[in-house]
């Protein structure tokens, strides 16, 4: 196999232990030169591969290295950040899977307000009514996915990590937090799924008067108590936390990076926000409150 | 004396004794007198048959030769025939004859009269009293309730007076009619004396709408009598008996169980027994509580309860409460409570929670195992 050896990059990629067994991808050079993968990292990953022309050189399309990048990003995150140093934040990734997460959060948002237009199937804007709520569940969880788990989880991340010193501009952490959102979207995908197997055994009250407060409220904890809906919540919530773990690892080393502070000091940045978030959840699901199985 | 001659003396003894020994049996028969009347009845009602009884005493010391006893009147018919044998009334006697009469005669007094024909002596008359009078028993109901209900035994009183001017005897009161249990059947009050009552109680159960007769039967004398009152019995709601409602009704739903709680109040005038909360066919009972027992109810008592079911495709649910009054019959009353509508969902499928359960863990172990390698790569 020919390979060219590219000065001081080839070198730099082989010094950072993190990008000793990198993927080779043009993002993982940060001269833009041509770019070449050599030693034992190509063969490792098998993607190593030269992208320029030549004999024997196999051609990388762009795509599969934008996988490479998003798998590299879910098992080693801390080698998919040390890619990024150096490099001016692009928040379109990280905007696209948030906007993804959002989708997905959307879509499990939808399904679930048809249950309340079930709830008030029977009143004379039934049918209105469900339409209205499905589609101001879906803009909810979808506003919701991107204001909270993006915006307000990143800047969480900026303003905790600040005392700890750390330097850096927000979008760098806004691309981070983007970034750690991922296994969430996966989760959120799960448990949709999981929701529409759901949905068609759960009871739904049915509210005939929409001007008593107290029957819509008695209603809505007659949903919540629902056997199939408390299982479907008990569920969701479980796998969100698990696949928040899995995000929480990634923003670590997101953070770490973008702020520019120690692993130590990376890792209580995130913990204490996602701590706080799942002890809240473990809260909810313990004691009973109704509590609505989300993404 | 030659025979010529005695039967002159003979004649001349009997002409000069003859009229002195009927003044003597004139004297004798002055002597006999009525002393006692005795009449049974000793009022007659219309068409009664009766008897008359007079007894007579011989005063003086001679007996006294009955030729013919005997009594008439225009009106009154003597049933018995006269006493046409000679007889003897001995000095100091006593006798007594009765004579059978018939009073088909309106109401009034009438004096039939008793006759003695003496032999030689006469004959002896006296009027004897007899009155007809057209007044039966007079039956009354004291009480009775308002409304009869099928099953239920209530309470009827009855007042029997006795208005005539004799006592009435034998007086058997029972009541009648189609489709009524009564107890007792009958009642024996027996003699019933002038101007006096008796009250009689009787348990009427019907089972129908009907006519519910008094019947008392009587003797005046030897004649029976008979008296009917009537009154129609008709089949309703008491207006005193038990009255279980249901108030401050809650309806809670945990999973596919309601659970309706409340109270029930006997807003009745009667106690109401074994009173027992149920749900109806609509729904289907649950545990822990199929049925509620709450028991004795007094009159403005009330207990809570609760009753659990499940139930699909309904917004209603009667709710039924039986008691018992204090004779057993068993009442049922229906309220319909509603309830929050469920859309139903599908049949559970089994073993989900089990895939959910492998999901979780497969999630979990996948991704701690991600964390742990991306941290041992380090």
């Amino acid at each position: 196999m020919q390979v060219e050896i590219l000065p001081g990059v080839g070198n730099a990629a082989h010094a950072d232990p993190a990008l000793r067994d990198a993927p080779l991808c043009p993002e993982n050079f940060l001269n833009g030169g041509s770019q070449t993968r050599v030693g034992r990292g190509m063969g490792k990953n098998g993607a190593g591969r030269s992208i320029e022309g030549g004999k024997g050189h196999i051609p990388i399309k762009r795509d599969d290295c934008t996988m490479i990048h998003l798998l590299d990003l879910l098992v080693h995150p801390e080698r998919f950040f040390s890619t990024l140093e150096g490099k001016e934040p692009d928040l379109k990734i990280p905007a696209a899977i948030a906007l993804a997460g959002a989708v997905v959060a959307a879509v499990a948002g939808y399904a679930q307000s048809s249950l309340f237009a079930d709830m008030f199937a029977e009143m004379g804007a039934g049918a209105g009514m469900g339409a209205f709520m499905g589609i101001m569940g879906a803009a909810g969880a979808f506003l919701g996915f991107l204001i909270i788990w993006w915006l307000v989880m990143a800047g969480v991340f900026h303003v905790i990590s600040m005392a700890f010193k750390g330097t850096g501009k927000f979008t760098r952490t806004l691309e981070s937090t983007g970034y750690g959102l991922l296994p969430t979207v996966i989760g959120s995908i799960i448990s949709t799924l999981i929701l529409f197997s759901y949905l068609p055994r759960i009871a739904v009250p049915v509210v005939r008067d929409l001007q008593d407060p107290v029957a819509i409220q008695k209603a809505m904890q007659e949903l919540m108590l629902d056997p199939a809906m408390k299982e479907f919540t008990q569920v969701s919530i479980a796998i969100s936390i698990l696949f928040l773990i899995w995000s929480a690892n990634i923003w670590i080393f997101g953070v770490r990076q973008a702020r520019g502070i120690t692993l130590k000091h990376a890792c209580i940045t995130v913990i204490i926000p996602v701590a706080v978030y799942i002890l809240y959840m473990v809260y909810m699901l313990v004691s009973g409150i109704p509590l609505p199985g989300g993404a | 004396m030659n025979r010529a001659e005695l039967l002159l003396f003979f004649i001349a003894v009997m002409v000069v004794f003859l009229p002195v020994s009927a003044v003597e049996q004139q004297t004798a028969a002055a002597q006999v007198m009525v002393t006692n009347v005795t009449l049974d009845p000793q009022v007659f009602m219309v068409d009664d048959t009766g008897t008359v009884t007079v007894e007579v005493i011989n005063n003086g010391a001679q007996s006294v030769a009955i030729s013919r006893v005997t009594m008439y009147d225009e009106k009154i018919r003597i049933e018995s025939r006269a006493y046409d044998t000679t007889m003897y009334l001995g000095a100091g006697n006593r006798m007594t004859f009765t004579f059978t009469v018939t009073t088909t005669v309106p109401d009034g007094i009438y004096y039939p009269v008793f006759s003695m024909d003496f032999r030689d002596a006469g004959y002896l008359r006296y009027p004897v009293k007899l009155q007809v009078q057209d007044k039966p028993l007079k039956v009354s109901i004291l009480s009775k309730p308002d409304v009869f209900t099928s099953g239920k035994k209530e309470q009827v009183e009855v007042l029997i007076g006795n208005p005539r001017d004799n006592g009435v005897s034998g007086v058997i009161v029972y009541p009648m009619g189609e489709g009524i249990e009564a107890s007792p059947s009958s009642i024996f009050i027996g003699m019933i004396a002038p101007d006096q009552s008796q009250k009689v109680t009787f348990s009427i159960t019907p089972h129908q709408t009907t006519i519910l007769e008094i019947h008392v039967d009587y003797m005046n004398g030897i004649n029976p009598h008979a008296e009917v009152i009537q009154f129609p019995i008709g089949i309703g709601k008491s207006k005193t008996r038990a009255d279980p409602i249901l108030s401050n009704i809650q309806v809670e739903k945990s999973g596919k169980t309601y659970s309706i709680t409340g109270d029930v109040n006997n807003a009745g005038l009667e106690v109401a027994n074994a009173v027992v909360i149920s749900t109806g066919d609509s729904v289907v009972p649950v545990d822990p509580y199929r049925k509620y027992v709450v028991g004795t109810l007094q009159p403005d008592d009330f207990s809570a309860f609760e009753v659990t079911f499940t139930a699909e495709g309904t917004d209603k649910v009667p709710v039924e409460v039986s008691y018992k009054d204090n004779d057993g019959n068993l009442y049922t009353t229906m309220t319909i409570i509603d309830i929050p509508v469920t859309k139903p969902g599908a049949q559970e499928t089994e073993g989900m929670p089990l895939m959910m359960i492998a999901v979780i863990l497969v999630c979990a172990a996948v991704i701690g195992g991600i964390v742990w390698f991306s941290w041992r790569k380090r």
